[in-house]
C-alpha cells in the first residue's frame, strides 16, 4: 500500500524533479552553513576549527552586552532602519499611485526608466557621487551655498546631525523607482470597471486612488512592510560603511560595521567567535520582530505572511 | 521512456554540478585561479614531490613540536640540496616556493620584477606568486588560517602581520617557528642589522619574538632618520612664503620656528591675496585625517610624543586626558576659528587634497603630509617649491623649547613560512638572502650602475653632488632620473624594486641617502632638508617613546576589548573637540571620566606590565 506522498511523487515526479535542485541548493549553501552559527558559542580555535572549538556558552553575549560600543551599535541601527522605514516606506507606494494616473505612455515609461537608474548605481559609485555632489568647495552643493550666502559650506560628511538625511533621503532618491515596480504591477490587476463604476458614481481622481486603487494594493503593502520590519536590524553594511568618517561615527556606526570591523576588517586580529554572536543577536532580533509583525497584521487584517 | 531517463539524468547532473561548489580546488578565488592553474602546471614537472605527497598517510595533525620535528626529518635532501649559509645559490635542483603577496600600487609587474627576477637567478629557486587587493590581503591570509591552513603558500610576504596573529597562527601549527632555522642559517641578515646605527641583531629578533618565545617570521626594519621625525609635517608653499617675508632660513634649514610666527604667518595668508584673483580664497593650512594634524601641534605642548601611551622615567602615562593634550586641543581649535584650518581636514582623503594644492589656482598656503611627495617634479606646483619646517615652539614660548615627534624605528614581520612549505630551510635562506644589504638597497633603489650612482663614480665626485650626512663620498649615493638613465623614481609606477617588500633592512646611511631624486637642481634642497632632519632628532626625546609591545594572549584579549574602544573614542573625541561638537571646556570632564568608565586605568595598567616585562 503506498502512501499518500509516494503516490503524489509518482504522479507528478517532473514537478519533484524540479524541486530537487533547488532543494540542494538551498541545502548545501544556506542551511549546511548555518551550523557556523554554533561558533557564537565557542572561542575559536583555529587548530580545532568551528567544530572543534571548545564550547563558552554565552561568553560572547556577554562580552558585546557589557561591551562600550553596544548601546552605541544598537541605537544607531535601530534609530537608521526605523528612520530609513518610515520615509522610505510610503514613496514608491505613493509614486506607484501618482504614475498609474498618467495616461501619456510615452511620457510614463520615460519616467519609469529614469526613476528605474538610479538603482543600478553600485554603492561605491553612489557614495562617490555623494562625496563628489556634496563637496563643500567643488560640488554642486558646495558652489550653490556659497553664491547664495558667500561663505564656504560645512562639510556634511563631517556633521553627525547630517547623516541621517543623507543616508536615507539618497537611499530613497536610488531605490524609489525600482521599489515602485512591485505596486505598479498590483496596481494593473486593478479592473478598469471598478475605476468606471467609481466615476459613474462621480468619484473624483482622488477619491478613486483613495478607494480603488490603495485597497487593492493593500495585501502587497502589508506583505512588504512586514519585510521590512523583519529586516530592521539589517542596515545594509557598504554604504554606511563607505559614508563613515571619524566625525560622524557615534552616529553611523551599526551592527553590520561592528561586525565587519571586529571580525574580517581588523588585519589579522580577527575575532570571528565575537563577531558570529553580534550576527546572531541581530538575526534573532530579525526574526522575533518579523513574527510578532506578521501576527499583528494577521489580527488587524486579513493578509500575513503564513 | 526515453524523456523520463533523458530528464532524470539531467536532473542529476545539475545536482552533481552543484557539489562541484564543495570541491577542495573550488575554494580558491577566481582572481586566484590563473595563479592556482600556473601552480599545477609547474607542480607537474616535479613528480619527485608528488609521488612523494601521495605516499603519505594520512593522519592526524600533529603538535607543533611534533610537526617541527618532522619538517627537519623530511629536509629535502632527497628533493633539492640546500647550500651552506651565505652562499649562492641556495640550493642546487629544482625548486618551487609559492607566495602571496598584497598588491603594490607602484610595482608594474611582479613577475617581470627585476628584483623578483634577480633573486630567482641568484637564489635557484622558482618563484610562484598570487597577488591579492592590499586591503584584501590580510582579510584572506586569515581567511585561509580558520580554514586549516590547506591553501596557504610557501611564504607569506609583504604586508606586515602583527605579534598577536603572529603567536596565534604559530601555536596553531600554521605558521613555522624560525627561531632554530634563524640560529642556523642567517648569514646576511645579522650582518645588515649590526650594521645599523639604533638597532642590532638580537635587539631584532627580541622585537619579533613572541611571547611564547617563538619567532614566526624573519625580521625587517627600516631606519631612516627622515621617517622618524617626518610625522606632522607642516609643507610650505614657498613663493607665498617669500611674498610674506618670512622665508629666512638659518644654519640648520629652519624658517617657521615657533607657533607665534606660524600664526602671524597664516593670518599674513588670510589678509593677503597671494594668488592674484581677487577673491579672499587663500587656505592657510589644510590636510587629510588626523594623525598628521596632532603630530604637527600637539608635541609643542606635550613634551613627547602624541601616541596614547608614553613612558615617563619607567612609569607607563596617558596621554589623552591630560592637561597639556587639553591645550593642545584648544591650541588646533583655534586654528580653525580663525580660519586657519581647513574643516577639510577632518574628512578629506589624502587625493583630495592633492587636488586642492594641483588645482588651476593655486589656494593652499601650507599641508600637512609627511613630505611632499605627493607631488614631484612635473605637477604644478612641483615639489620643489615646499619646504618643511621643524617642530613648533608654543605659543609664547622661546624657540628654543620644543620637541619633535619620533618615530622610533621597530623591527617588523613580513615573511612568513608557513607549514605547507617543503622546504624552509631554503625559505629561511631566502628571506636571509632577501635582507641583505645589498638586495634590501635593490628592493629600495633598484642596480647600481643602472638606476643610481656612487657619489665617487660621478663625474664631480663628492664636490659637486655633495656629502650630505658626513660619511664621505663612497657612502653617498644619487638615483638617477629618467634624463640620466634610470628606470625608477620612488613613490612612481616602475618594475625595478618592490618597495622593500619581503625581508629588508635599510640602514642608516642608505635609507636617509635615498630620500630624493638628487638631480643637481634638487641638491640644494636636499641639503637643507638634511640638516632640517638633523636638527629635528636632535629636538626628540626617544626614551619616553613606548613602541613594539608583545602582549600574552590574555593582554591581547584585554588590547581588543578594552583599549580598541578607548582608541577609537579617544580618536572622535578629538575631532568632535577641535570641531566645536564638543565643548573643550564643559564636555571635558565628562570625556574624562568617560575614559576612566572604559578601562583607561585598568588598561594603563597592563601596558605597564608589558613595560616592565619587556624594558623594565
Amino acid at each position: 500500500m503506498l502512501s499518500k506522498f509516494t503516490r503524489a511523487i509518482r504522479r507528478h515526479w517532473q514537478l519533484y524533479l524540479f524541486l530537487l535542485l533547488p532543494a540542494v541548493y538551498i541545502g548545501i549553501f544556506a542551511y549546511y552553513p548555518m551550523t557556523g552559527v554554533q561558533l557564537a558559542f565557542k572561542k575559536f580555535d583555529y587548530n580545532l576549527g568551528i567544530w572543534g572549538s571548545p564550547w563558552v556558552g554565552f561568553e560572547q553575549f556577554r562580552k558585546f552586552f557589557s561591551n562600550y560600543m553596544f548601546e552605541r551599535v544598537m541605537t544607531n541601527t535601530i534609530r537608521i532602519s526605523v528612520l530609513g522605514t518610515i520615509a522610505g516606506f510610503p514613496v514608491p507606494i505613493i509614486f506607484a499611485l501618482c504614475l498609474n494616473c498618467v495616461f501619456h505612455l510615452r511620457y510614463k515609461r520615460t519616467v519609469q526608466t529614469i526613476t528605474y537608474m538610479p538603482h543600478f548605481i553600485s554603492t561605491v559609485v553612489m557614495v562617490g557621487i555623494l562625496k563628489q555632489f556634496f563637496h563643500p568647495r567643488v560640488g554642486v552643493y558646495g558652489i550653490f551655498y556659497t553664491m547664495f550666502t558667500g561663505a564656504t559650506a560645512g562639510d556634511l560628511f563631517a556633521s553627525p546631525s547630517a547623516f541621517d538625511p543623507l543616508y536615507i533621503f539618497s537611499g530613497i532618491w536610488q531605490g524609489f523607482g525600482w521599489g515602485s515596480i512591485l505596486y505598479l504591477a498590483a496596481l494593473s490587476g486593478v479592473s478598469p470597471e471598478l475605476h468606471e463604476a467609481a466615476m459613474i458614481d462621480g468619484a473624483t481622481r482622488f477619491q478613486r486612488v483613495h478607494y480603488v486603487d490603495i485597497p487593492a494594493i493593500m495585501p502587497t503593502i502589508i506583505i512588504t512592510l512586514i519585510m521590512s520590519i523583519g529586516s530592521l536590524l539589517g542596515v545594509g553594511f557598504e554604504k554606511i560603511f563607505l559614508m563613515q568618517t571619524d566625525m560622524n561615527m557615534r552616529v553611523s556606526e551599526v551592527i553590520s560595521t561592528y561586525v565587519y570591523k571586529r571580525g574580517l576588517g581588523s588585519g589579522g586580529n580577527s575575532d570571528y567567535a565575537f563577531s558570529t554572536a553580534v550576527g546572531l543577536f541581530n538575526n534573532v532580533v530579525n526574526l522575533i520582530l518579523l513574527i510578532t509583525v506578521n501576527k499583528i497584521a494577521s489580527m488587524v487584517s486579513e493578509t500575513s505572511l503564513w | 521512456m526515453n524523456k523520463k531517463i533523458l530528464a532524470i539524468l539531467l536532473a542529476c547532473l545539475m545536482v552533481l554540478a552543484l557539489f562541484a561548489g564543495c570541491s577542495k580546488s573550488g575554494t580558491k578565488t577566481d582572481d586566484s585561479s590563473a595563479a592556482t592553474e600556473k601552480k599545477e602546471e609547474t607542480k607537474k614537472e616535479e613528480p619527485k614531490k608528488e609521488e612523494k605527497k601521495k605516499e603519505e598517510p594520512k593522519k592526524e595533525e600533529p603538535k607543533k613540536e611534533e610537526k617541527k620535528e618532522e619538517k627537519k626529518e623530511e629536509a629535502p635532501a632527497d628533493a633539492v640540496e640546500v647550500t651552506a649559509p651565505g652562499q649562492l645559490p641556495i640550493v642546487n635542483g629544482d625548486l618551487t616556493l609559492s607566495f602571496a603577496m598584497p598588491l603594490n600600487a607602484t610595482v608594474e609587474d611582479r613577475e617581470t620584477n627585476a628584483l623578483w627576477v634577480y633573486l630567482q637567478e641568484e637564489s635557484g629557486i622558482k618563484f610562484e606568486l598570487e597577488e591579492y587587493a592590499g586591503d584584501e590581503y590580510h582579510t584572506k591570509v586569515d581567511l585561509m588560517m580558520a580554514a586549516g591552513g590547506a591553501d596557504l603558500p610557501d611564504i607569506l610576504c609583504g604586508g606586515s602581520f602583527g605579534v598577536t596573529p603572529r603567536t596565534t597562527w604559530g601555536q596553531a601549527g600554521f605558521i613555522l617557528d624560525l627561531k632554530d632555522y634563524i640560529n642556523e642559517l642567517c648569514f646576511y641578515l645579522p650582518m645588515a642589522f649590526n650594521n645599523c646605527m639604533y638597532t642590532d641583531w638580537d635587539t631584532a629578533l627580541a622585537q619579533i619574538t613572541s611571547y611564547d618565545g617563538g619567532i614566526y617570521g624573519l625580521p625587517s626594519y627600516a631606519e631612516s632618520p627622515n621617517d622618524r621625525v617626518s610625522n606632522g609635517r607642516i609643507n610650505f608653499y614657498m613663493p607665498w612664503v617669500e611674498k610674506a617675508g618670512m622665508a629666512n632660513f638659518d644654519d640648520n634649514g629652519e624658517f617657521i620656528k615657533t607657533a607665534d610666527q606660524l600664526l602671524e604667518y597664516y593670518e599674513i595668508v588670510k589678509t593677503s591675496d597671494f594668488n592674484g584673483n581677487g577673491k579672499a580664497d587663500e587656505i592657510p593650512l589644510t590636510g587629510y585625517g588626523t594623525w598628521n594634524l596632532k603630530c604637527a601641534f600637539l608635541p609643542m605642548f606635550l613634551k613627547h610624543n602624541v601616541d596614547n601611551f608614553w613612558v615617563d622615567n619607567g612609569v607607563v602615562k596617558t596621554t589623552a586626558d591630560s592637561d597639556e593634550y587639553r591645550e593642545g586641543l584648544r591650541f588646533i581649535k583655534g586654528l580653525l576659528d580663525k580660519g586657519y584650518l581647513d574643516p577639510l581636514t577632518f574628512t578629506q582623503d589624502h587625493a583630495a587634497m592633492t587636488a586642492m594644492i594641483t588645482a588651476e589656482t593655486m589656494t593652499i598656503a601650507s599641508y600637512l603630509r609627511i613630505s611632499a611627495s605627493n607631488l614631484n617634479l612635473t605637477t604644478v606646483p612641483p615639489s620643489t617649491d615646499f619646504e618643511w619646517c621643524s617642530a613648533l615652539a608654543a605659543p609664547g614660548a622661546d624657540e628654543s623649547d620644543r620637541f619633535q615627534y619620533y618615530g622610533k624605528a621597530i623591527a617588523y614581520t613580513q615573511y612568513v613560512v608557513t607549514k605547507n612549505c617543503e622546504s624552509p630551510e631554503a625559505a629561511v635562506r631566502l628571506g636571509d638572502f632577501w635582507g641583505s644589504e645589498d638586495v634590501s638597497f635593490i628592493n629600495n633603489c633598484g642596480f647600481e650602475g643602472i638606476d643610481w650612482d656612487a657619489v665617487s663614480d660621478l663625474e664631480g665626485g663628492a664636490d659637486k653632488w655633495g656629502n650630505t650626512w658626513g660619511w664621505g663620498p663612497e657612502d653617498t649615493y644619487v638615483r638617477r632620473t629618467a634624463e640620466t638613465g634610470g628606470r625608477a623614481s620612488w613613490g612612481t609606477m616602475q618594475n625595478v624594486w618592490m618597495g622593500n617588500q619581503g625581508v629588508s633592512c635599510l640602514n642608516y646611511d642608505w635609507a636617509t641617502q635615498g630620500g630624493a631624486d638628487k638631480t643637481l637642481d634638487t641638491w640644494p634642497m636636499s641639503v637643507r632638508n638634511a640638516n632640517r632632519i638633523l636638527y629635528n632628532i636632535t629636538l626628540s626625546n626617544q626614551d619616553n617613546v613606548f613602541a613594539g609591545q608583545v602582549y600574552t594572549a590574555e593582554e591581547a584579549d584585554m588590547n581588543a576589548n578594552v583599549y580598541t574602544p578607548i582608541a577609537t573614542y579617544i580618536e572622535e573625541c578629538f575631532t568632535r573637540f577641535c570641531m566645536g561638537d564638543l565643548d573643550i571646556e564643559k564636555d571635558w570632564d565628562n570625556y574624562v571620566n568617560e575614559l576612566k568608565k572604559m578601562g583607561l586605568e585598568d588598561y594603563t595598567a597592563v601596558e605597564q606590565a608589558v613595560y616592565t616585562r619587556m624594558f623594565g
